[in-house]
């Protein structure tokens, strides 16, 4: 009974328990522990090498964590890597490859991979706004466009965990606004998300809780109750401040 | 298996320099077929043949180690290897479908240049016997996917394409270039009994003198191994060598692709 009651509460979460990393002498990452419930959206935030992208590529599983375990929705990463992977969808940060396939091409080979219909790819390809660019190559697109295409990419099966390095790299104003109501669609639909940035300001607007990483530690986590989005981000300003000096 | 397939099929086709090689293979092709055409008919094993045949035998394989070891090595710079992990795609799909992709890519693009090159030493008047076109062209297409796999199999255990390169140049300069004298220097520490047999097992140790030995038997000049191969050359000169060729091209991309897809699991779970 006992068993089960636990199994329930993992049941549609997230769980990271004491996971760490280390690359020989450097800890980049101290035991770090997290749990998230389906529909919610966690925000990293801290400097450039304060652990965010480690946290990232061991939800991802790229990276293998040296202690410490992930569970999601009851599957355990270092258990069944493939049941796992195949919950996620994972946005990098930086993506230079299959530059001479179209954007279609491109979505059709990502979403063959998780069996997803052709259907759906036309739709994600409105959605992101890149119909009139469909038979265009990768490498024509400008950096905001191919932001735009890795996301469809890493929703296009609509995973239990979004993870997302600093997905608004290289959006202008409009597609970042666009960027923050999808986030809120897909919270609506029970998606789980976190995501790194810097930009305080779209971090109050969807993130449910706000994790400061400094020196591969959590040094604070915020609760965002939405009341007051404008008041919000000047105390995130205020706390990314004084977590960079 | 298919996806990568068909990816690897894509992304090598729509770069410039798989046109380059397809216009390189038929430069050289071409040039071959006339010098070998200068006797006016081409036919069994000459020594224009043979010249033929180490021509192949130095830039086919270089060139396919360094296909294959970027293909991977390519993946794991631009970070595709990174996101591919992401999915739940099998290691032996990735392998497999990289080394169909490529060989289909390589194979085309070769194919191509070699029976143009033909066309036009027949239009030009050459007789050229059926025979040493088709056994020719498969001993290109046995050194392509064997040294394909060569190179996927390096690309797997490479972080860069420098590595890459680096590992391609060192494999093809053994298995190419010093293999004889390798050969010649290991044999003669051994007592002359045991000669004979090493020299036989190395011949399949070595895809390049496999295929080799292939195409001089069944051109009909077995015999210039000596007197030590006389038991293998009416295995390659009979029906049977189909089933040979089978096994023996099972068995190399069965291990080279088993040992590739370890190494591939081991890194994506670190």
């Amino acid at each position: 009974m006992e068993v089960e009651e636990k199994e329930s509460k993992l049941d549609g979460n997230l769980v990271m328990e004491a996971v760490s990393k280390q690359y020989k002498k450097k800890q980049a990452l101290h035991p770090f522990s997290m749990r998230m419930r389906a529909g919610e959206c966690v925000v990293l935030c801290g400097g450039n090498g304060a652990g965010k992208s480690t946290i990232l590529n061991i939800l991802a599983g790229t990276s293998k964590p040296t202690a410490g375990k992930v569970i999601l929705n009851g599957i355990e990463m270092e258990k069944d890597k493939m049941a796992y992977v195949a919950d996620i969808g994972y946005m990098p940060d930086e993506f230079l490859a299959q530059g001479e396939m179209s954007v279609r091409e491109f979505l059709w080979f990502y979403a063959s991979l998780r069996m997803v219909s052709e259907d759906k790819i036309d739709q994600i390809i409105m959605q992101i706004g890149l119909d009139e660019k469909k038979q265009e190559q990768v490498k024509a697109l400008s950096k905001g466009m191919r932001q735009r295409l890795l996301l469809a990419q890493a929703i296009l099966s609509d995973p239990e965990l979004l993870i997302m390095d600093e997905p608004t790299n290289g959006l202008d104003p409009f597609w970042i606004n666009e960027f923050i109501e999808l986030v809120q669609i897909l919270k609506e639909k029970g998606m789980m998300i976190v995501f790194s940035t810097h930009m305080m300001d779209v971090a109050a607007e969807v993130g449910d809780r706000i994790m400061f990483i400094h020196e591969g530690k959590l040094a604070e986590s915020l609760v965002n109750d939405g009341k007051d989005i404008p008041g919000f981000t000047r105390r995130l300003l205020k706390h990314y401040r004084s977590n960079e000096s | 298996m298919w996806t990568i397939w068909r990816s690897e099929w894509k992304t090598t086709t729509r770069q410039k320099s798989y046109y380059a090689i397809l216009i390189l293979w038929l430069l050289v092709i071409s040039l071959l077929i006339i010098l070998e055409g200068t006797n006016g008919s081409i036919s069994g094993y000459t020594n224009i043949t043979g010249t033929i045949v180490n021509i192949m035998l130095y830039i086919l394989p270089l060139f396919m180690l360094i296909y294959g070891s970027f293909s991977i090595a390519g993946e794991m710079e631009n970070g595709q290897w990174s996101l591919l992990c992401t999915y739940p795609l099998e290691m032996s799909s990735y392998f497999f479908g990289k080394l169909g992709g490529q060989f289909t890519a390589q194979a085309v693009s070769y194919s191509l240049a070699y029976w143009l090159s033909m066309l036009l030493g027949l239009i030009t008047g050459l007789s050229i016997s059926l025979n040493w076109m088709l056994v020719l062209y498969i001993f290109s297409l046995l050194l392509i996917l064997f040294f394909l796999s060569i190179g996927l199999f390096l690309g797997a255990f490479v972080s860069t394409r420098w590595q890459a390169l680096t590992y391609s140049v060192g494999g093809w300069f053994v298995l190419i270039m010093i293999w004889p004298t390798l050969l010649i220097a290991m044999t003669s520490a051994l007592p002359y009994p045991m000669i004979g047999p090493v020299m036989k097992t190395a011949m399949f140790i070595n895809p390049a003198e496999f295929t080799r030995f292939f195409l001089v038997a069944k051109l009909n000049a077995g015999s210039i191994f000596g007197q030590a191969y006389d038991s293998i050359v009416p295995l390659f000169e009979q029906g049977i060598v189909w089933g040979v060729i089978f096994l023996y091209g099972f068995t190399v991309i069965a291990f080279l692709g088993g040992l590739s897809i370890w190494k591939l699991k081991r890194r994506r779970a670190n």
